[in-house]
């Protein structure tokens, strides 16, 4: 894949260094060479010292043959421009904003632009991590977050019957157990302490799988 | 109308100083403290400190209200966003955008919810370039669409055209001369009327017409001094 980043702070060079070290064809457009040191040794692609809502830059960038742009730098504004020219004039496949204030992002469903904002992703993973246990570790959210994947170690004998009665009822769904270090596929008709449990769940009957946990004493 | 001006700098507060003079209702949204207080010092008008590119503060500027946006801060990201945040998230029925980087102009038209980018760096060349060129011809007016403009000509001692009938110039066809100042007199000219050195000629002419006129009427050695 050939991608453009635009903005080498923090977040665009971290994904930078993670694409590029995956084989991908990158370019990073900063208008601060120093930020551009940032990129690690894993580094491989180009960078280019620009503005990137300068379409001269993103030329240089060969934007025509971008597969993907990722407007990245901490201004909304930017980002937001950049990736309408990459959208509207480049006609570029994916294109992906990083956007801080979410209130903005709604004017922009028409432009075709995907848009991903830290502060409501934090404020969402947060709420949730308050909400569930800390020994469960939500793996993806499903459905508009109406069922989830989870991942969990059983501690007590107590815990494994009663994830075999929830297993039983159709509540919870196991998808793999791991067990002394072997990964088991098939559905368990029994548990010990130590296994960790990969399965799905839906959101409401959380509440059940937390109460899993909340009786050991810590 | 009601008007509301995002970004208080030099632009800003002039063209709001205009606006309220010919009794439009205009709101600032300015993002500097300092500016806001200054623009409130000196205007009689709303000033709301805040980012003209945020939702919230366009909400209280009641920009759902407004009959124009028109965004002057020093960056064209900035303009770009407020004008469409305006025109899309409040209706807003016209929105102009001040660009600083020239070629931005086409651009934001194209990318929509900007109905005029106006681009001062080629507002300021083009009149720099005509006052080089075309020295003692001054444009007074012109017809951005029509391609037209009504310019004045000064006649010199040298002027190539002094004392000769107007019949006998040669004008080109789409080149108009309107009227002749001469002291306190003004001549309504026919082509038997002639040219004399202090004459302030006042004419309709094509912009491609203009160098022409210039030809015709002064001497070489004074456009190049």
């Amino acid at each position: 894949m050939y991608a453009i980043i635009i903005g080498s702070g923090r977040v665009g060079s971290a994904l930078a260094t993670a694409l590029s070290g995956e084989g991908n064809n990158i370019v990073v457009i900063d208008s601060h060479e120093d930020k551009l040191r940032r990129l690690g040794p894993e580094f491989t692609g180009q960078v280019i010292v620009g503005d990137g809502t300068d379409i001269a830059a993103l030329q240089e960038a060969k934007i025509e043959e971008a597969d993907a742009l990722i407007a990245a730098t901490g201004d909304d504004n930017s980002n937001l421009m950049s990736a309408q020219i990459a959208k509207k004039m480049f006609s570029v496949k994916r294109v992906l904003v990083r956007i801080k204030d979410p209130n903005r992002v709604s004017v922009y469903k028409e432009y075709d632009l995907e848009t991903v904002s830290a502060t409501t992703l934090a404020a969402q993973k947060l709420a949730e991590m308050l909400k569930t246990s800390r020994e469960i570790e939500i793996l993806d959210r499903i459905g508009n977050n109406k069922a989830k994947i989870v991942k969990f170690e059983l501690p007590t004998p107590k815990t494994c019957d009663t994830l075999l009665r929830m297993i039983g009822s159709g509540v919870f769904n196991p998808a793999l157990v791991y067990v002394n270090g072997k990964p088991e596929l098939r559905p368990p008709d029994k548990l010990v302490p130590g296994a960790i449990v990969v399965g799905s769940i839906l959101s409401e009957d959380m509440k059940r799988l937390n109460r899993l946990f909340s009786g050991k004493k810590s | 109308m009601q008007i509301v001006i995002v970004g208080a700098g030099e632009v800003g507060y002039s063209l709001a100083e205009a606006l309220l003079k010919n009794k439009h209702q205009v709101t600032i949204i300015e993002k500097e403290p300092a500016r806001c207080n200054g623009v409130v010092k000196l205007l009689n008008t709303v000033v709301i400190q805040g980012d003209g590119t945020n939702v919230s503060t366009l909400a209280d500027a009641e920009l759902d209200k407004a009959d124009i946006l028109i965004a002057l801060t020093g960056r064209d990201q900035d303009n770009l966003i407020a004008c469409q945040l305006a025109s899309k998230r409040f209706h807003v029925p016209r929105t102009i955008a001040r660009v600083t980087r020239r070629q931005n102009k086409k651009l934001f038209e194209q990318l929509g919810g900007v109905d005029t980018a106006v681009s001062t760096t080629e507002i300021i060349s083009t009149i720099v370039e005509e006052e080089v060129s075309l020295k003692n011809i001054v444009t007074l007016l012109n017809f951005k669409d029509a391609n037209v403009a009504i310019v004045e000509v000064a006649i010199g001692e040298d002027s190539p055209a002094r004392d000769k009938h107007i019949v006998d110039l040669d004008l080109p066809e789409d080149c108009v001369l309107i009227c002749i100042f001469r002291g306190n007199e003004v001549i309504f000219p026919h082509g038997l009327t002639s040219i004399k050195a202090g004459d302030k000629i006042l004419s309709v002419t094509t912009k491609k017409n203009k160098t022409l006129l210039k030809n015709l009427m002064i001497s070489e050695a004074s456009s190049s001094a």
